[in-house]
């Protein structure tokens, strides 16, 4: 009986999700086998928390990370923290002032930060998922030396689903964190890593025609056609271009 | 030339391809930078291209009719001063009718046994739930019916990659050791 409790309230991680969208963490969460249990979803955007809520078991929460207290997170418990805060202030093509820290935008996010430092006991994980050139940011030069101050090890990357046998080019950046602990055959040298130690890149790809909806009804063609006047541009295109490859 | 100065064009792939460019939130509303359009043959010419394809020597089979950047998104949409812009472009050189069979060509691939554009040659967005498989979402990932087809390109442009991210997790839950 006392293993049977421990199995389950010892390995069982609490996951807070945040910026949680359409629960891209949660869908990862379960694909990694990784015994858990979401406690917590929060998101604005009340479209995808409709979405959350339609594909899994947890109802996400539309409460703002703005407003956050650390009173809320020390209950909330999470051992893992699972997070895509705002990407658009990182953007490159965001050339403004209001670029980074000084983006309305990234003002949760600085938060969340904050609260890290004020809890009692702070999450023992902490994926986070960002767009390449966060790491340049004022708000990853915060994220991670408020990490390091808190004795986390942490790893960032720079990665994309070819690597991992999925036709689709989405180079981002990842960082992933442990709090008083170290990862198996990695030294910190704060340098980014394009691979996973000890995962090598998938060999061949397979073709999108696996990914390809051969169910679609002729209705539903015509619904994700590209305007007629789009093969104007692409006799352009084509034809100017000497070696399309 | 005309590349640079009209400034956009879209990256087409097959379904021989074996990689397709970043899709951003804005994929289906503007065309340049948001994410790649798929080449959808007549049926009829599908099987013996698939074959083809399978002994070809090339690995990537795609057209990439890209510009100078690839993931930064440059949103252009299509508006009645684009179509003006566009129409005039081929008005100075002679439209090509069969322009998807130099296509075929550029793809390695037989040319169709026939000529002429027929309709059922296309070029299409990819479906919300072929990217949601794309992304790595399970098979069972689906939309509320309430969620308009535009914001959900919009939803799948903001995520992440669940594949990578698992085995991120994977990696963060058995590799690492908790001193305590």
């Amino acid at each position: 009986m006392c293993d049977w409790f421990t199995i389950i309230f010892i390995t069982m991680h609490r996951v807070g999700e945040f910026y949680s969208g359409i629960g891209g963490w949660c869908s990862a969460l379960k694909l990694s086998g990784v015994s858990h249990e979401v406690v917590g979803a929060f998101d604005i955007n009340n479209v995808a928390n409709d979405t959350y809520n339609h594909n899994y078991k947890t109802k996400a929460s539309s409460k703002s990370i703005e407003t956050f207290t650390v009173k809320f997170l020390n209950k909330l418990n999470a051992s893992i923290w699972v997070m895509s805060p705002p990407c658009q202030p990182y953007t490159r093509n965001n050339e403004t002032e209001t670029r980074d820290n000084n983006d309305p935008r990234s003002k949760s996010f600085l938060k969340l930060i904050q609260l890290i430092k004020e809890m009692s006991s702070p999450p023992k994980y902490i994926a986070l998922e960002n767009v390449v050139g966060f790491e340049e940011s004022y708000c990853c030069d915060n994220f991670i030396e408020t990490l390091r101050s808190l004795n986390y090890t942490l790893i960032q990357f720079h990665l994309t689903p070819t690597q991992f046998g999925l036709p689709n080019d989405r180079p981002r950046y990842y960082c992933i964190a442990v709090r008083r602990g170290s990862f198996e055959g990695y030294q910190d040298e704060g340098k980014l890593l394009t691979k996973i130690p000890g995962v090598s890149d998938t060999e061949t790809v397979p073709s999108l025609e696996r990914f390809i909806d051969s169910s679609l009804s002729p209705d539903e063609l015509v619904r994700y056609r590209l305007p007629y006047y789009s093969f104007h541009i692409l006799i352009c295109c084509v034809e100017f271009l000497d070696s399309p490859f | 030339m005309v590349l640079k100065s009209s400034g956009w064009c879209f990256d087409i792939r097959s379904a021989h391809s074996q990689t397709t460019s970043c899709f951003t939130k804005s994929y289906s509303r503007y065309i340049k930078g948001t994410g790649s359009v798929l080449l959808v043959l007549p049926d009829s010419y599908n099987s013996s291209a698939s074959n083809m394809a399978i002994e070809s020597t090339t690995t990537d089979t795609a057209v990439v009719a890209e510009a100078e950047t690839n993931d930064d998104e440059e949103e252009h949409e299509i508006t009645e001063e684009h179509r003006l812009e566009v129409n005039n472009t081929p008005g100075e050189r002679q439209y090509q009718q069969d322009w998807w069979q130099e296509l075929l060509v550029n793809h390695n691939l037989p040319p169709a046994p026939y000529t002429g554009a027929p309709d059922s040659v296309r070029l299409r967005f990819l479906s919300p739930r072929e990217l949601t498989l794309l992304f790595g979402f399970p098979e069972g990932f689906t939309f509320p019916p309430s969620v308009p087809l535009r914001k959900q390109y919009e939803l799948i442009g903001n995520s992440l990659n669940v594949k990578v991210a698992s085995e991120l997790l994977k990696y963060l839950l058995t590799q690492s050791t908790v001193n305590e």
